[in-house]
């Protein structure tokens, strides 16, 4: 027999409900990973045409790639890096040289720089 | 499947909407509906099972084969809740047969309490919490389940029958039951506790 009744039960139950456990970050990774697997993927023609294209591209997420890598491109032409050719100035100005190179001239010693790395002969 | 209630005109599932949005090819609605369900059934797969890593395959395994039913979804049926928590329910019931009679896992269920002066609520409730999830790995499984669905998941009596798959008498008979063996085990520990008259 004891006197515990339902109130005090009650707030244990409280405390349990004001105390969720935590949904890690890696198990909601796994259970969206399962739903992207098992999307249906071929329905783009059943869409309103907005979502459509929004679903091709990617969502938010694509967009901002294209647009980031579209950037970059109309950059790398405009004001291109050392070593890169300017075609862009040269088709703007009209002397649109080729160069022929006499393979026999060429330097074939190749030398790994500019990529992040410096090899050095040791 | 039987005794499943149909919803009502005016009774939209908004879960339902977004599962049939995801059949589409709509991964936002995916998101959006892990966001809404998992953390509820993976606490209950938590406070059932007293394991961590047991509540995270559950709960995982139920949103699959969520994923994979949502082509075939149709409204008016069932809930999306009833049905997931009928997935879950069985799933944590094979586990515990599994594991067999009196092997309960007793993971913390809270987050542990700030430690800082002046939360005494806090740690009161955290307290409070563990005791219950000590005292709920003494009940048989069913009364378990019963309990956790009706008095920390919020559910009523006729979704809980359903989700279990009896009548909404034994649910009430599971939930008495329950109860009171709560109490029998808390009532033992309250001087532990240190609670006062409230």
């Amino acid at each position: 027999m004891n006197d515990f009744d339902d109130d005090a039960l009650e707030d244990f139950f409280a405390a349990a409900r004001a105390n969720p456990p935590r949904v890690t970050a890696d198990l909601q990774a796994r259970i969206l990973a399962d739903a992207e697997a098992l999307m249906p993927k071929s329905n783009l023609l059943k869409l309103p045409w907005h979502r459509a294209l929004w679903q091709l591209f990617g969502g938010a997420a694509g967009l901002s790639g294209l647009a980031t890598a579209a950037a970059v491109g109309i950059w790398v032409g405009v004001a291109p890096p050392d070593g890169m050719p300017d075609l862009a100035g040269q088709f703007v100005s009209g002397t649109w040289d080729v160069e022929t190179v006499d393979t026999a001239e060429v330097d074939t010693e190749i030398e790994f720089g500019g990529f992040g790395w410096d090899m050095e002969e040791s | 499947m039987d005794g499943m209630q149909n919803l009502s005109d005016d009774q939209r599932d908004a879960d339902a909407e977004l599962l049939q949005r995801y059949a589409t090819g709509d991964a936002a609605a995916a998101r959006l509906l892990t966001t809404r369900l998992v953390p509820r059934i993976h606490g209950h797969a938590l406070r059932v099972l007293g394991d961590r890593a047991e509540a995270e395959d559950v709960a995982q395994e139920a949103m699959l084969r969520l994923w994979r039913q949502a082509p075939e979804w149709r409204t008016g049926e069932a809930k999306v809740t009833t049905w997931v928590y009928r997935v879950v329910a069985n799933l944590c019931t094979d586990r515990l047969r599994r594991r067999g009679a009196g092997a309960a896992g007793l993971d913390d269920v809270a987050e542990p309490a700030d430690p800082t002066p002046g939360v005494t609520q806090k740690m009161q409730q955290a307290a409070r919490a563990d005791a219950l999830q000590q005292a709920l790995a003494t009940l048989p499984e069913r009364q378990r389940q019963a309990v956790v669905l009706r008095h920390i998941d919020g559910m009523a009596n006729p979704e809980i029958a359903e989700i279990l798959g009896i009548g909404v008498e034994a649910v009430e008979s599971l939930t008495a039951r329950g109860k009171r063996a709560l109490a029998a085990q808390l009532s033992a520990q309250r001087d532990a506790l240190g609670f006062d008259d409230e």
